[in-house]
């Protein structure tokens, strides 16, 4: 009976998965910023080169329809026990086998990006490049003893056409005593890093004077959403929208909140409270003015 | 038995038979033609139907008390899909005005939503609509009606008996049609079901990818019903 009970639940999968971290920020930390300035501390990760992985659409839905009707024709002719059997042949193909075999090209397309950076001094240059980021948005730097720390930890992500990247920022700003003021995850979307442009066919090659170039682009674009975003107040619930654009040939949705836009890059918070920064428009955009307007009530 | 009798329950056999089989047609789809384009004359009326709200459907073999206990074990991710709005649809008659209007049509915006109960059914016809519509053109002045219809909003999981067979799947489906209201034929008829299922975990406390899916779905659903006038 235990044994048959145990499975079951399993299958009806009762428990809740935790979810991500969202973005956290305390009231006091932009005037403790203004009033006591920070210290960059970027912190590079091991794995700081990834690709996102990639799953055709028609694929995975063929997956789905297959496990989905091996589930369901197991129960309609074995009852329980059917289900059990299929429940535990669908964890080796189908959807799962889609995942892994992502997984491998995705490690094997991140190596040139990987290579390409490993004959740079990351730690030294993102390190330098940030200060002098953080500078440049208007974020007070920190002299002296007591000072505020702003932690970064980066990672560049290929994007599935893999000629552009996101840059993800894990961003904390810490008070002298190390507790968090400030939590948020930051991501930019890079301008195109093919060597011929947006719009091209080339070897595939990688520049890295080109790269170099992209990644400080995001690097500055971070810091100047970083100093916007300290200042902001949170949304009002009323302000949330469904955000539509179409980077590198791929229709993005997402709900969300929009933000003021900043030059070449359009920005928004998601529902985990991330901030996007992406270099197109969105569709239907709210104005300046109508966004004013949200914010004000 | 009498010949006469006998006539009788063969008759009344083959009515139940018709009857219980259920003789269902389906309106095939219908391409956007050249016709249409041609015509800069007509007025059409732009219009949307009443927006289900979103639910939660429960789908597979169960009996009563399955059906109970798989209601309360969602009763959390019911509440939550209760709580997605349905403005980016009801807003979807605007965007295909403006583009018809773009490309010099006689375009008018029908603000009330369409009860498609409130007009007659009619026998089925292929190329025509279901009801007859006919009234809308005196009732808005425009000679065509290009609405779209939606059945379902909100998302779906299957399941047999109380064990899930599915994971939860946004869905939003409808139908798009152009109908010449002289006679309720059919210039466009465009079905559409989008169903997406939730990018990462589904069920995480407030279910954002899921609610992420409904949105994308429903911006699926948009995208069928705009691009034919894009052309």
């Amino acid at each position: 009976m235990g044994a048959c009970t145990l499975p079951l639940l399993m299958l009806a999968g009762c428990a809740q998965k935790p979810a991500p971290e969202t973005g956290f920020k305390s009231q006091s930390a932009a005037s403790y910023v203004q009033a006591h300035g920070l210290k960059v501390d970027m912190q590079l990760p091991q794995a700081f080169v990834g690709a996102s992985t990639v799953i055709d659409a028609k694929a995975a839905q063929e997956a789905a329809e297959s496990s989905h009707n091996l589930v369901a024709s197991s129960g309609n002719t074995a009852g329980l026990a059917g289900l059990l059997v299929a429940s535990l042949i669908n964890t080796q193909m189908g959807s799962g086998s889609l995942q892994r075999d992502a997984e491998k090209v995705a490690l094997k397309d991140s190596r040139p990006m990987a290579d390409l950076l490993a004959g740079v001094p990351l730690q030294e240059r993102l390190q330098q490049r940030y200060q002098q980021a953080s500078q440049a948005a208007g974020l007070k730097q920190g002299e002296g003893q007591v000072t505020g720390r702003l932690v970064i930890e980066p990672k560049l992500m290929l994007t599935p056409d893999r000629g552009s990247f996101v840059l993800i920022n894990q961003v904390q700003v810490q008070d002298i005593a190390g507790m968090a003021l400030y939590r948020m995850r930051i991501e930019v979307a890079s301008q195109p890093i093919r060597r011929c442009g947006k719009q091209c066919i080339d070897d595939g090659s990688l520049d890295l004077t080109k790269v170099t170039a992209v990644l400080d682009e995001c690097i500055d674009e971070s810091m100047r959403v970083l100093a916007a975003d300290l200042m902001l107040p949170a949304p009002p619930e009323a302000a949330q929208e469904t955000l539509r654009y179409v980077l590198d040939g791929q229709r993005v949705v997402e709900r969300g909140y929009q933000l003021a836009n900043n030059g070449n890059y359009w920005r928004y918070r998601n529902l985990y409270g991330a901030v996007k920064s992406v270099p197109v428009p969105f569709e239907d955009a709210l104005t300046q003015a109508q966004l004013q307007k949200v914010y004000a009530h | 038995m009498t010949f006469h009798a006998f006539r009788t329950w063969a008759a009344l056999t083959l009515l139940a038979c018709l009857t219980l089989t259920g003789c269902a047609h389906v309106q095939p789809p219908v391409p956007l033609d050249k016709q249409f384009w041609d015509a800069k004359e007509p007025t059409i009326g732009v219009a949307i139907t009443v927006v289900p709200a979103p639910v939660l459907a429960l789908t597979g073999q169960q009996g009563m008390l399955d059906y109970a206990i798989n209601r309360g074990v969602n009763s959390k991710l019911s509440d939550n899909v209760e709580k997605w709005q349905v403005r980016d649809l009801n807003t979807l008659p605007d965007v295909i005005v403006a583009k018809l209007q773009a490309k010099g049509y006689k375009v008018k915006r029908i603000n009330e939503p369409v009860d498609l109960n409130a007009y007659k059914e009619t026998s089925f016809r292929e190329g025509y609509v279901g009801r007859d519509l006919t009234p809308v053109k005196g009732a808005y002045g425009v000679d065509r009606l290009l609405l779209v219809n939606v059945f379902a909003t909100g998302a779906t999981r299957s399941y047999y008996g109380f064990v899930p067979t599915s994971v939860p799947m946004a869905q939003v489906s409808g139908q798009g049609m152009v109908v010449d209201l002289a006679d309720n034929k059919l210039l466009w008829f465009k079905p559409f079901t989008a169903v997406q299922a939730a990018q990462g975990e589904w069920d995480e406390p407030t279910y954002t990818n899921l609610s992420n899916a409904f949105y994308q779905a429903m911006d699926n659903s948009r995208q069928q019903m705009i691009t034919p006038f894009e052309q």
